[in-house]
């Protein structure tokens, strides 16, 4: 190490200071920088395509379209963000649905959506 | 002191091997690592003391990484994966190439939903999946499957490498066994990139190529060289070539490397370039490779070592091969401390380290006389490669094998020059045949001819009396013993050359 000169020492201690630095900001992201509420924090079309396969055998309780948010709607099959929010729009203009039928009301629902998702949902 | 990189580097893996065994908390590494780079700041003046500030340094940062490995993040699967299997959902990525078995294939993913008794989590992590039906998997692709979710078990012994630790190694903490019964869609979502599209492509015709042209054990040996794909290769050449020591040839390596770099430059030099080009081009072509063979410890090592090696021809600096060595190790052990734990990784450093110091010793004990007829000095520089890279690896091979191999260095005298004809053939063939499909099996004759005599000529050699012992279990104490006295060898033959040049010089 004698025969390195100065200027050297100053390169790999700038190294080392950089690598350190690599370091601290790894552990920062692996300890502090994820967060444990991850639940239903998720993709509309890929929780569409994890809902529709039963995990088991026990069955998903129903969503209820009178309460859900957009998440928990998202989860059903042919239900993305969109018509999510138009669910719940139609929940604050007219109050809450009193038939599970009455959802073909909202815009973008037809008869094939509401068949696919019937099943899974309650009031 | 030269070669500063060289001990960087040895500090840096005692470091990883120190927090292996003694149970240190990250934070305590991290307030010791900051005192040590200030400590290195006020030594700067004086060479010796910032000397062994650094190595601390380094000694410090290898510990605190592998501690840092360890931790895993709060979604990450490990958490939501229990001992016994449940019944679980998975929507993942396909990062790596299935390999198929008799009855299974087996990839691994990059898990991104879990659907896990009725709650559906963002999750991160590989899985090891284990999937007991027929269809064909697509690297990079998406799927969505349904399977018993469990931590793989152990299958060896206490104190050996089992399956778990393989799989901890590779950074796996979950396993998705997915039987027949079970639910497997495989999406139309390709997240892959353009490039490692195009390569996935060139990877499944090179498959197509080699699996229609040679013969089952043929096609397996060479899509083990070729590709890096070992789940092929019948188990009687894989039992053959360990016991004359020689299983190596059956690993994408520096040979294969060097092949592919006078290859490449040989091609560049049919085109007016700069030199400083072509090198540039020839580094690029190796990382393609690189990636082409799956990142690879012992192909990436190779890597590194080439292209530091053509970046010194461009910047016109003197080349170092150890430095070069440490700083593959480096690197690979930066993206992956756990590496130095796996098998690969100790075989093709320690023999590469090996061939590097000892080899020349071997090679100078020899008579000068001899040296001066071109083919003797060619088969001495055979036999001091050989056996440096057995002095090397003969603790690593007998520890994990259970095997002495004294036939070895005889052995790869024999086979090294065929390995070199089967991978310049097998290359000749891919290409060729890629281009001109008509050509393919008159050239497919050449690497079946090659792969048989291989296999023969091991044979024979295995057949010598003694030519290997099996051997029980070793204890992990005689092989550090063994490693320590090798290292203080080195040292000393590292020592000796550096007084040596000095002299010269004066």
């Amino acid at each position: 190490m004698s025969e390195l000169p100065v200027q050297k020492r100053k390169a790999i201690l700038l190294v080392i200071a950089l690598l350190s630095l690599a370091l601290v900001l790894g552990w920062f992201k692996r300890v502090v920088g994820t967060s444990s509420d991850n639940m239903l924090n998720l993709d509309c079309q890929i929780s569409q395509s994890l809902n529709s396969i039963s995990n088991g055998e026990k069955k998903p309780s129903p969503i209820s379209i009178n309460i859900a948010d957009v998440k928990a709607l998202c989860l059903l099959s042919g239900i993305g963000e969109v018509k999510a929010l138009r669910i719940i729009e139609y929940r604050q203009m007219h109050g809450k649905f009193n038939c599970l039928k009455e959802l073909i009301n909202v815009k973008g629902i037809g008869q094939k959506t509401f068949e696919r998702i019937k099943n899974n949902i309650s009031l | 002191m030269k070669k500063p990189l060289v001990f960087f580097t040895i500090f840096f893996i005692f470091g990883i091997v120190w927090a292996r065994f003694v149970s240190v908390p990250a934070w305590g590494l991290l307030i010791s690592l900051f005192i040590a780079v200030i400590v290195a700041y006020f030594f700067l003046k004086d060479a010796k003391l910032f000397f062994l500030s650094a190595l601390a340094c380094f000694f410090l940062m290898g510990a605190f990484l592998f501690c840092l490995s360890l931790i895993l993040p709060q979604d990450h699967i490990k958490n939501y994966t229990p001992s016994s299997g449940v019944n679980a959902v998975l929507t993942a990525t396909v990062i790596s190439e299935p390999v198929y078995k008799k009855n299974k294939s087996v990839f691994v993913v990059k898990a991104q939903y879990l659907k896990l008794f009725d709650s559906i989590l963002k999750v991160r992590g590989k899985v090891i999946v284990w999937c007991f039906k027929d269809d064909q998997i697509n690297m990079h692709g998406q799927i969505t499957a349904q399977g018993k979710l469990y931590k793989p078990y152990s299958f060896k012994a206490k104190g050996k490498l089992n399956y778990r630790d393989y799989l901890r190694q590779r950074d796996i903490y979950s396993q998705l066994s997915i039987s027949g019964d079970s639910f497997l869609r495989q999406e139309k979502i390709n997240k892959a990139n353009f490039m490692t599209k195009g390569l996935s492509s060139i990877r499944t015709k090179t498959r197509y190529i080699i699996d229609n042209n040679l013969s089952f054990s043929a096609a397996g040996l060479i899509s083990a060289m070729i590709l890096g794909d070992r789940s092929r290769v019948p188990d009687i050449y894989n039992e053959s070539l360990k016991r004359s020591g020689t299983v190596h040839v059956l690993a994408v390596s520096g040979l294969h490397t060097g092949i592919i770099i006078i290859i490449a430059l040989l091609f560049f030099s049919f085109f007016p370039l700069h030199y400083r080009i072509k090198y540039l081009l020839v580094m690029l072509v190796l990382v393609f490779y690189c990636w082409f063979t799956g990142w690879r410890v012992s192909v990436s090592r190779a890597t590194i070592m080439g292209s530091v090696f053509l970046l010194a021809e461009i910047i016109n600096r003197d080349y170092d091969s150890l430095s070069a060595l440490s700083l593959g190790a480096l690197i690979i052990l930066w993206l992956n401390p756990a590496q130095l734990f796996n098998v690969g990784f100790q075989l093709s450093f320690c023999s590469v380290f090996s061939i590097l110091i000892i080899s020349p010793r071997i090679f100078d004990c020899f008579s000068f006389d001899y040296k001066k007829v071109k083919i003797l000095r060619f088969l001495m520089q055979g036999v001091s490669v050989s056996l440096g890279a057995w002095i090397g690896t003969l603790g690593i091979v007998a520890y994990y094998f259970n095997i002495f191999t004294p036939i070895s260095v005889l052995a790869n005298l024999l086979i090294i020059p065929i390995l070199f004809l089967i991978i310049l053939s097998a290359i000749l063939f891919i290409v060729l045949a890629g281009i001109f499909p008509v050509s393919a099996p008159l050239l497919a004759l050449n690497c079946e001819f090659f792969t048989v005599f291989l296999y023969k000529v091991n044979s024979l050699i295995i057949s010598i009396p003694k030519a290997y012992i099996l051997l029980p279990n070793i204890s992990l104490k005689y092989i550090f013993v063994y490693y320590g006295i090798l290292i203080i060898i080195c040292f000393y033959i590292l020592h000796k050359t550096s007084v040596e040049n000095l002299e010269s010089i004066d």
